[in-house]
């Protein structure tokens, strides 16, 4: 009985904390399993191609993210951090599935990220609309998004700008 | 009215400056280098006083500005530019905490207030010796101090030209927005930071000229409490605050025999309930109210580039007797672009057809719709807002979205993205698409709504039962203590508030003046 359990207790540990990839590259501020889940968020919401052609990836939002969190103190990334938890883990309840959001297939993150956006439910459309803020910040916060997308500061405010920045590389 | 560059922020104090508790004393210190806490410094100095000015927040300088919203959002608003007022729905609000306050990352409109506001505010709540011609000579001289000026042709860009071009073909009143701009070149970057410091932003300003006429700038000083005894306020207190993180260090003390409140809706009356003074009808913090905004995305197949021209350059009083204001919109495409509809390529193909847009928006003078402003518990200094929309001003609401939908009709747009729950997402912008508008149950939740105009938190008026200030600006129930701010109008301005807080601060300076006098 004691056994069986530890065995659950595991199993739950293991869905909530466990198997988080190690991340291509060192996050000041993110923790692994939130790298995981902006990743997989990234994918579904921003694919490569199309329209625009950098992808969550290529954009940086990740990156992004992990600089917006150093940005705000405590109370705000802690908030933050609740915010992709309960992206994360709210599948037991909306798809409903074992699996966390990052681990599902692409289709069904995407079918589970567009039931927050279209619900019925006003905070969970509001929760929808907080992580896609931060997101989009991160997507167009990318310099060849903003060229894509056509963007430019008007040349007389060029010429008259106080502090004349160089362009990123 | 000119400043150099160089000579900016000189006399400023700020966080690396101070090395120990401040003990200081004057004849007034007013809180918040915001619009209507910078005219009231800038007034009481020039009339020779000895007056301190506080902003919690640091000196922003063009060196800082970035162009990224979020980094912006996060350096320059209270909260890090993510506070909310609680209540259905939920109302994001940004509050400046930098030297200037919100004056700079606001859009500069500056707008008087209609005779039929003042009308209002006297048949509502007894106001009886402020209107619009009284507050003529004082909208003047703060419109001549800044250099208030309607937008300029040659900054309008096509999203302002495209909204005149619909209310002209509509036969409704349009006009270029004034606003405290000087040699517009049509950046669009009011909100990250005006780039060629064409907005005139108080920081630049007021407080710059302050200083020469011995005005004394504490930036990163957060007051916590006003001083009083037997009725009467004494001075503030407060504490040193790191430019990030607000983390208190040094203490700070300051003898005044007027304290004026500038601090904004919000952090004024926080500010009061902290300082435990005589509120016995408890009328400080309640009677919030706002201007709720809704925005409309309209499509259209030349390039309008809403990136380029003034941010708000051009606006409508078609409706304003009626309860709401058109007006043109822009701010950082990260922050609009998250109400765009679809996911994943679909709404790449939005981002990459923002190209076409323009956004105009709405405010909404809500008569029936209320909020409350509390400290919260403990010592932080933050307020806890709620605000409620009132089901009796949703049809209000709708009628301003139908509206827009036809104005962007007549100028031309081809598809409409109204961002409104249980509609399309993408509207054709057909003849009579307004009426779609008219016929819906609009509820509250439906729409994001933003409200950045905050007021009557510490509203005027002749009874102290149900008002804070008397129509001196004065607290009734702390003599020597004024405040400035928003928070004083007893109802709605029908515009954006800024200029009428700083003409009613210009006001107010005169009797704080009187007051002073030996």
């Amino acid at each position: 009985m004691h056994l069986l359990l530890l065995i659950a207790v595991a199993a739950v540990a293991w869905r909530f904390l466990g198997g988080y990839p190690q991340p291509s590259r060192s996050y000041t501020n993110l923790f692994r399993s939130e790298v995981a889940i902006l990743n997989a968020a990234g994918e579904v919401l921003f694919p490569a191609g199309g329209a625009l052609s950098p992808g969550h990836d290529e954009a940086g939002i990740t990156e992004y993210t992990d600089n917006y969190f150093g940005w705000h103190g405590l109370r705000n990334r802690t908030l933050m951090r609740l915010l992709l938890i309960l992206f994360e883990h709210a599948t037991i309840l909306f798809v409903p599935s074992w699996q966390r959001m990052s681990q599902l297939a692409p289709e069904k993150r995407l079918a589970y990220l567009r039931g927050w956006a279209e619900s019925d439910l006003y905070m969970r459309r509001m929760a929808f609309e907080s992580l896609r803020a931060i997101m989009c910040m991160g997507y167009i916060g990318n310099q060849q998004v903003i060229k894509e997308m056509g963007i430019y500061r008007p040349e007389a405010a060029e010429k008259n700008a106080i502090i004349q920045r160089q362009p990123e590389a | 009215m000119t400043v150099n560059e160089n000579d900016l922020y000189q006399g400023v104090k700020e966080f690396h400056d101070y090395t120990g508790d401040l003990h200081l004393e004057c004849d007034a210190v007013v809180v918040g280098s915001g619009p209507t806490g910078a005219v009231a410094a800038y007034n009481l100095a020039e009339a020779g006083f000895d007056v301190i000015l506080l902003e919690a927040g640091p000196i922003r300088r063009p060196s800082d500005f970035v162009l990224d919203a979020g980094q912006t959002l996060a350096e320059t608003a209270w909260e890090g530019g993510v506070r909310a007022m609680r209540g259905n729905p939920m109302s994001p609000t940004i509050q400046g905490r930098v030297l200037g306050g919100s004056s700079l990352i606001n859009w500069a409109m500056c707008i008087r207030t209609p005779q039929f506001c003042f009308d209002d505010w006297r048949d509502s709540w007894g106001v009886q010796s402020i209107n619009r011609s009284m507050l003529d000579p004082h909208y003047d001289h703060v419109e001549k101090l800044l250099g208030i000026r309607p937008t300029e042709e040659h900054a309008l860009g096509k999203k302002n030209i495209l909204f005149k071009k619909g209310c002209d073909k509509l036969g409704w009143h349009s006009e270029p927005t004034p606003r405290n701009v000087v040699g517009c070149d049509g950046a669009a970057e009011c909100f990250t930071g005006c780039p060629t410091r064409a907005k005139k932003s108080t920081d630049i300003t007021l407080v710059a000229e302050g200083i020469k006429k011995g005005l004394r700038v504490y930036s990163s000083i957060m007051a916590t409490r006003v001083t009083h005894a037997g009725g009467r306020v004494t001075g503030l207190e407060g504490y040193v605050a790191h430019p990030k993180t607000n983390k208190a260090s040094y203490s700070v003390h300051i003898k005044a025999r007027v304290v004026a409140l500038g601090a904004g809706c919000l952090h004024t009356p926080v500010l009061l309930q902290k300082s435990n003074v005589d509120d016995p009808f408890k009328t400080i913090g309640k009677n919030l109210q706002c201007h709720p905004g809704a925005a409309v995305l309209g499509l259209f197949e030349e390039e309008v580039n809403p990136w380029e021209g003034a941010t708000q350059g051009y606006h409508s009083f078609q409706f304003l007797e009626q309860g709401f204001k058109l007006e043109v919109l822009w701010a950082p495409p990260a922050v609009l672009a998250v109400r765009l509809p679809d996911f994943g390529h679909a709404f790449k193909s939005h981002l990459a057809g923002f190209k076409h847009g323009a956004i105009w928006d709405a405010i909404f003078s809500m008569k029936h719709s209320f909020g409350q402003v509390k400290a919260r518990r403990g010592k932080s200094m933050m307020p806890d807002a709620t605000y409620r929309t009132d089901p009796r001003d949703m049809p209000l609401m709708r009628e301003g979205i139908a509206v827009l939908m036809d104005l962007f009709v007549a100028a031309g747009a081809h598809t409409l993205l109204p961002g409104i729950h249980r509609l399309p997402s993408e509207i054709p912008a057909k003849e009579g698409v307004g009426d779609m508008i008219r016929a819906f149950d609009l509820r509250a939740t439906d729409i994001v709504l933003a409200s950045t105009h905050l007021f009557s938190s510490t509203r005027m008026g002749p009874d102290p039962g149900n008002s804070v200030v008397d129509e001196t600006g004065e607290m009734h129930h702390l003599k020597g203590c004024y405040i400035v701010d928003t928070g004083v109008m007893p109802r709605s301005p029908a515009v954006n508030p800024m200029l009428t807080g700083m003409a009613l601060a210009d006001l107010f300076s005169g009797f704080m003046i009187e007051k002073l006098k030996p």
